[in-house]
């Protein structure tokens, strides 16, 4: 066999190359490791249901959509937190009443309901409010773009907004501080 | 061979690389540039000139009989790149060896000159006093002549909220229970330096300033028991003998260089307290509830004095100072566990998104977990931060109540009761509305009726208070996070059992 002879230059260039390839193989891993609970964050795709401490199971958007009398509607509402100026979105979604009465829960004897989010957020509805018509949605785009599943913190300046994939809006609340991002959890009481 | 024409090719691709990165840095004979800072009174606080980017003149004078020339740059040429905060200035040139200083008026009224004095930069005034020929300065200082100049700008400023110094960029805040000052970073500046002598060379008068090295927290505000809000968010008690310094156009504390924000004078407490208020008591194995009105400003304790019957101001152990940004979940975070922003890590900035976030601390709830103590944590509709102990959520200030007189009937050890509606109400009407009065009134009978029914310590404090504005339709309304005097300091109340 024959021998090959190599330059100093090429040699330094194989170990730079070679210290690279090393260094991305250490810290790719650390890296997507550090990353994982934010990720996680954003990846929850289904929505558990519990209704006075009974668990009816966790739903996927398709799962959802093919609930009886449960159907995708588009409705305004204004983003206004006071960070922002007020403006006006178009939010695509599911009316949570439609889910609620579709998973059979019983909603006469409903006080309040619960949101959990992937962050540890929770808001708590009155049950009125989500038994008003067209007044609290499971929204999933909003201006016709899903919800940045990222973390943005400047997210009001931008046309679509973060906290996806599913954000509790109530129409009726003059302000958005009480919208629920990152929904995982609807808890019936 | 296929194995060889490989390598060759890999060889020949990372070579092209390396080669790549080191074109991107090619070597120059360019001069190395050299910098002057300006700071103080100017619009950005600081401004920074690579001297070598402007044209230099030519200058000419005498010295011991002997005409010299030299090159330099116009220093009336360089304050053109700079926009004055107001028009009527002082020059203050600081030399980076001793500090020794000069204050000249502005306009110049003759040439004063920068040069390069062997990479470093010094001043030269032919018809100056030669006290302005400050060798190796550190940074030029524009400071104002009147500091009421520049309040009167702000507050003429498009969007800037009347009567409310909201541009902390333009100085340091100083505050009281009654009102807040703002010492210009020019004013600011002055003040750690001492007049040493004036001098007139003709119609052209300089002054020499030494630095005053002792520059203490409490000469500085002028008042005492000062408690140090710094940039970062952290919090320094009992500041008044602390030095400080100045770096970068901004004032500092001189041990460790971190900036300062503003001062918080005449208290010692701040809403961190009720933290070790309250760990006192689980040690000392008795019963203590917390209760946080929302909001609720010393102001409004003060004014309400005859309508209240527990949080008038005269039965609270006075005022406390919040955490800087005062909004709640900040200082929820720093009430539960004692630290400043700083350390939770809970801190925002204006206009960011406020994502509910655990704090990087114990919080009250796990220390009273940890002595089995029996805790029960009563919000309202929803969490502004994450706790060791999950809330019982509810959906108004009435429900929260009867969530608190439930938790006394169960004899829990230590009860937290957030009520929220009196800050709804101030963000609405003001926080010396008719409507804000009412509320208060409403919170103050269950607070009155929780304080009878519990046996044990009571501490009421409040997370922020709330500035009146006015809108664009001329109705009032309130809002809070300004580092003003109306929104920092909270009524802070004890009552033994």
């Amino acid at each position: 066999m024959k021998k090959i002879k190599l330059s100093k230059p090429a040699i330094i260039a194989i170990i730079i190359v070679a210290v690279l390839i090393v260094g991305f193989a250490i810290f790719l891993p650390l890296y997507l490791k550090a990353n994982a609970p934010q990720r996680e964050l954003y990846a929850q795709e289904k929505i558990r249901f519990i209704a006075y401490g009974e668990d009816l199971g966790s739903y996927n958007l398709e799962e959802l959509l093919a609930l009886e009398g449960v159907e995708e509607k588009t409705f305004k509402d204004i983003y206004d937190t006071s960070a922002s100026e007020p403006v006006e979105k178009t939010y695509t979604g599911i009316e949570l009443k439609a889910v609620l009465k579709a998973l059979n829960i019983d909603m006469t004897i409903a006080r309040n309901i619960t949101f959990k989010a992937s962050d540890g957020l929770n808001k708590l509805y009155p049950a009125e409010d989500v038994l008003t018509p067209d007044n609290v949605f499971i929204a999933y785009k909003v201006n016709g773009i899903e919800f940045n599943k990222g973390t943005v913190t400047s997210a009001y300046t931008q046309e679509g907004e973060d906290g996806g994939p599913y954000v509790v809006i109530r129409v009726s609340d003059t302000f958005s501080q009480h919208r629920c991002k990152l929904l995982t959890e609807v808890n019936v009481g | 061979m296929k194995k060889k024409i490989s390598l060759v090719v890999l060889i020949i691709l990372v070579l092209v690389s390396v080669l790549a990165l080191f074109a991107c840095s090619p070597i120059t004979n360019e001069i190395p540039p050299l910098y002057i800072v300006f700071d103080g009174d100017i619009e950005g606080g600081v401004y920074s000139i690579n001297l070598y980017d402007v044209a230099m003149t030519e200058y000419i004078y005498t010295e011991e009989g002997t005409e010299v020339t030299g090159d330099g740059w116009e220093l009336s040429k360089l304050l053109e790149y700079l926009t004055m905060r107001v028009s009527d200035n002082y020059l203050f040139i600081t030399s980076a060896t001793d500090g020794v200083s000069a204050l000249i008026e502005l306009p110049l009224t003759d040439k004063m000159y920068l040069y390069d004095d062997g990479s470093k930069v010094s001043a030269k005034g032919p018809n100056y006093p030669k006290c302005t020929g400050i060798k190796n300065i550190s940074e030029i200082t524009i400071i104002a002549k009147d500091s009421e100049d520049i309040l009167e700008t702000i507050n003429s400023l498009p969007n800037t909220k009347p009567n409310l110094i909201t541009q902390s960029d333009y100085g340091i805040k100083i505050l009281t229970s009654e009102k807040t000052d703002l010492k210009t970073f020019g004013e600011s500046k002055l003040k750690l330096f001492s007049l040493s002598a004036e001098n007139l060379m003709g119609e052209n008068k300089a002054n020499k300033y030494l630095p005053n090295n002792a520059m203490t927290v409490n000469s500085f505000t002028g008042r005492d028991n000062n408690i140090i809000y710094l940039e970062n968010g952290d919090i320094i008690k009992n500041a008044d003998n602390i030095q400080l310094g100045w770096k970068h156009g901004k004032i500092i504390v001189k041990d460790t260089k971190a900036p300062i924000l503003g001062f918080v004078t005449n208290t010692t407490r701040t809403i961190l307290d009720a933290y070790s208020e309250i760990k006192i008591s689980i040690d000392n194995n008795e019963k203590v509830m917390l209760i946080l009105p929302d909001g609720f400003s010393w102001i409004q304790a003060n004014a309400l004095e005859n309508d209240l019957d527990i949080l008038k101001a005269s039965l609270s152990k006075g005022y406390a100072s919040a955490t800087h940004r005062a909004i709640s979940p900040v200082a929820l975070a720093s009430i539960v566990t004692g630290k400043s922003p700083y350390i939770t890590g809970i801190n925002f900035k204006e206009g960011e998104s406020r994502a509910v976030l655990k704090p990087n601390a114990q919080d009250i709830f796990e220390y009273a977990t940890s002595k089995d103590k029996i805790v029960k944590y009563i919000e309202g509709t929803g969490n502004l931060i994450i706790t060791s102990v999950e809330p019982v959520y509810s959906l108004n200030d009435t429900e929260i109540y009867n969530n608190a007189k439930a938790a006394i009937n169960e004899g829990i050890d230590f009860i937290f009761v957030h009520f929220h509606e009196i800050d709804d109400v101030n963000h609405e009407y003001g926080p010396l509305s008719k409507e804000a009065k009412i509320k208060c009134m409403e919170i103050d009978s269950y607070v009155k009726d929780l304080k009878m029914q519990f046996d044990g310590k009571v501490i009421i404090v409040s997370d922020h208070g709330h500035i009146t504005l006015v809108n664009e339709n001329d109705k009032n309304y309130g809002d809070h996070g300004y580092f003003d005097h109306q929104d920092m300091y909270v009524p802070y109340f004890v009552f033994n059992k």
